[in-house]
């Protein structure tokens, strides 16, 4: 078994103007699928990113303040899954409730060096 | 139907609607009465960063705990950033001197007697509280009042200001005498809050239950309490008591509402019901008939029925006309009708409820037209409860409702 990371990238603007309601109705699609993961082992962790950030460029003579609204989309977090392989751990991202509420999700194998 | 999802976001729902009002008592306890307002943005804060965490790292086996450092962690921040004095209370526990400072312990009634404060006139005191112990928005508390939303909004915020001016002279935790003299409003408060679960009027969901039993939580408290126990307390625990036995029987498997004649009566509680008979007891103690003993009275007679033909219709509408002179407002007026057309005297609902078709607020109450439906039906009048049953709709009930009225309507076309 090896370890993939879910990146979940949104638009930015995706969650700006919704309701609690709204909120309220998409993350618990995210945390009935969290929790069913979890307990079959499969789901290994994973961290909200705050949106308020920075950029820093080479050299560090920019920095920018919320360097995202320009951007197509933003990396709203990451979800770690073990898997047998890559073919399973895309899987495991087809059944993530993020494909119905956004528009993609990139697995990507963590080095197990 | 119930999923798992339906389960999740009925547990989130119990959180956070829970969570806001604790945190916010919690935090007017340590920031002062008069930071009402930033202890309902921080709360805010905490409760939408919680959940939005939640999907990454499933929710903490104590998420109490965690909005409690969470919203610390904010308010901190936020005091830090402000030039206002406002210090953040890390000890707010009664330090042994003798002084009684939390004569209250639940945290939620507390806030309900800060928010039922005297400066404040009843209708604010009412839509302050339900908007911060129950996070209820400007358009659910309107319904409730019925009247416009921007007219509840205002008022929320004048209710606020009023409350922050007031509040420099005034303790976070009311005296025994401030509580004896709010306890009356808070009764309000808790049969509002209970009305908003039980029937609300903008939403998807015909009951939601959750803040229903909290207001039967609360209702309890005051009556059991020693500070509030009086008969009227008591009197609207066994009102509710009665009204909570029939959850599950008011909600089809569809989330469509069931009419009390078309009810299973076997599944009502009938734990709730004795607990309903149980209030009855100390409510019947004292001198004085408050509304909530003859709503009791009313539901009892329900509670107690062995169906609905052989519910005793004439003590029902009895109860409601000694209500009518207690509070003789539309709404009354209309569940007064509504019980004289089911004691076999449609002509004479029918009549009541057109002298009320002059009464602005009325037009947009659902229940109103499905009254004068019912009695025109039960006259043989078809085509006119159509046309009534087609203006209930008009009114824009709850979904459950829109559904059950399309049923209704689909019988006359």
């Amino acid at each position: 078994m090896a370890q993939f990371a879910l990146l979940l990238p949104h638009a930015p603007d995706r969650y700006s103007s919704a309701t609690e309601d709204e909120m309220m109705a998409i993350i618990k699609d995210y945390v009935a699928w969290t929790e069913k993961l979890t307990a079959e082992g499969v789901y290994k962790g994973g961290h909200k990113l705050n949106e308020a950030g920075r950029t820093v460029t080479a050299g560090g003579a920019e920095v920018h303040d919320g360097p995202f609204t320009e951007a197509a989309e933003i990396l709203g977090g990451i979800m770690v899954v073990e898997a047998r392989d890559l073919d399973h751990a895309v899987a495991i991202a087809k059944t993530n409730p993020h494909l119905k509420h956004n528009a993609r999700i990139e697995v990507r194998p963590i080095d197990d060096v | 139907m119930t999923t798992p999802d339906d389960d999740v976001r009925a547990r989130l729902d119990v959180i956070v609607r829970r969570g806001r009002g604790r945190l916010v008592a919690d935090l007017v306890r340590r920031l002062g009465g008069g930071r009402l307002d930033l202890a309902e943005d921080v709360a805010q804060d905490a409760l939408a960063a919680a959940i939005a965490a939640w999907p990454f790292r499933g929710v903490p086996d104590n998420p109490e705990a965690w909005l409690f450092q969470a919203a610390r962690n904010r308010a901190l921040d936020r005091l830090r950033r402000e030039t206002r004095e406002t210090a953040y209370a890390e000890e707010t526990d009664d330090r042994g001197d003798g002084v009684e400072r939390a004569p209250i312990d639940d945290p939620e009634l507390r806030l309900i007697f800060l928010c039922c404060h005297p400066t404040l006139d009843e209708k604010s005191a009412l839509c302050l509280t339900l908007k911060i112990v129950d996070g209820f928005t400007a358009r659910e508390t309107a319904g409730v009042f019925l009247e416009p939303e921007t007219a509840t909004a205002q008022r929320l915020a004048r209710a606020k200001r009023a409350l922050r001016d007031a509040a420099d002279g005034v303790a976070e935790t009311p005296s025994r005498f401030e509580i004896a003299a709010r306890a009356p409003r808070a009764l309000k408060v808790v049969y509002l809050m209970f009305a908003l679960g039980y029937a609300p009027r903008a939403g998807e969901r015909a009951l939601r239950r959750d803040v229903a039993s909290e207001a039967l939580r609360l209702a309890r408290v005051l009556a059991d309490h020693p500070l509030t126990k009086r008969p009227e307390a008591a009197a609207l625990a066994a009102l509710l008591s009665f009204q909570a036995s029939r959850f599950e029987a008011r909600e089809s498997a569809e989330g469509a509402i069931v009419l009390l004649k078309d009810q299973d009566r076997a599944l009502w509680d009938g734990a709730l019901i004795r607990q309903g008979l149980a209030y009855l007891e100390p409510a019947r103690t004292g001198e004085a008939v408050s509304r909530y003993h003859l709503e009791a009275g009313v539901a009892a007679t329900h509670a107690t029925a062995r169906s609905f033909e052989a519910t005793d219709w004439p003590s029902i509408l009895t109860l409601y006309e000694t209500l009518l002179t207690l509070t003789p407002s539309p709404v009354a007026m209309v569940n007064a009708a509504a019980a004289r057309a089911a004691a076999g005297d449609p002509t004479g609902a029918l009549e009541a409820l057109d002298a009320l078709s002059d009464e602005k607020a009325l037009a947009t109450y659902a229940p109103y037209h499905i009254a004068r439906a019912d009695a025109l039906e039960r006259l043989g009048r078809a085509a006119d409860a159509g046309t009534a049953y087609a203006a209930a709709l008009e009114a824009g009930p709850p979904a459950p409702v829109v559904e059950h009225l399309e049923g209704r309507l689909a019988a006359f076309e």
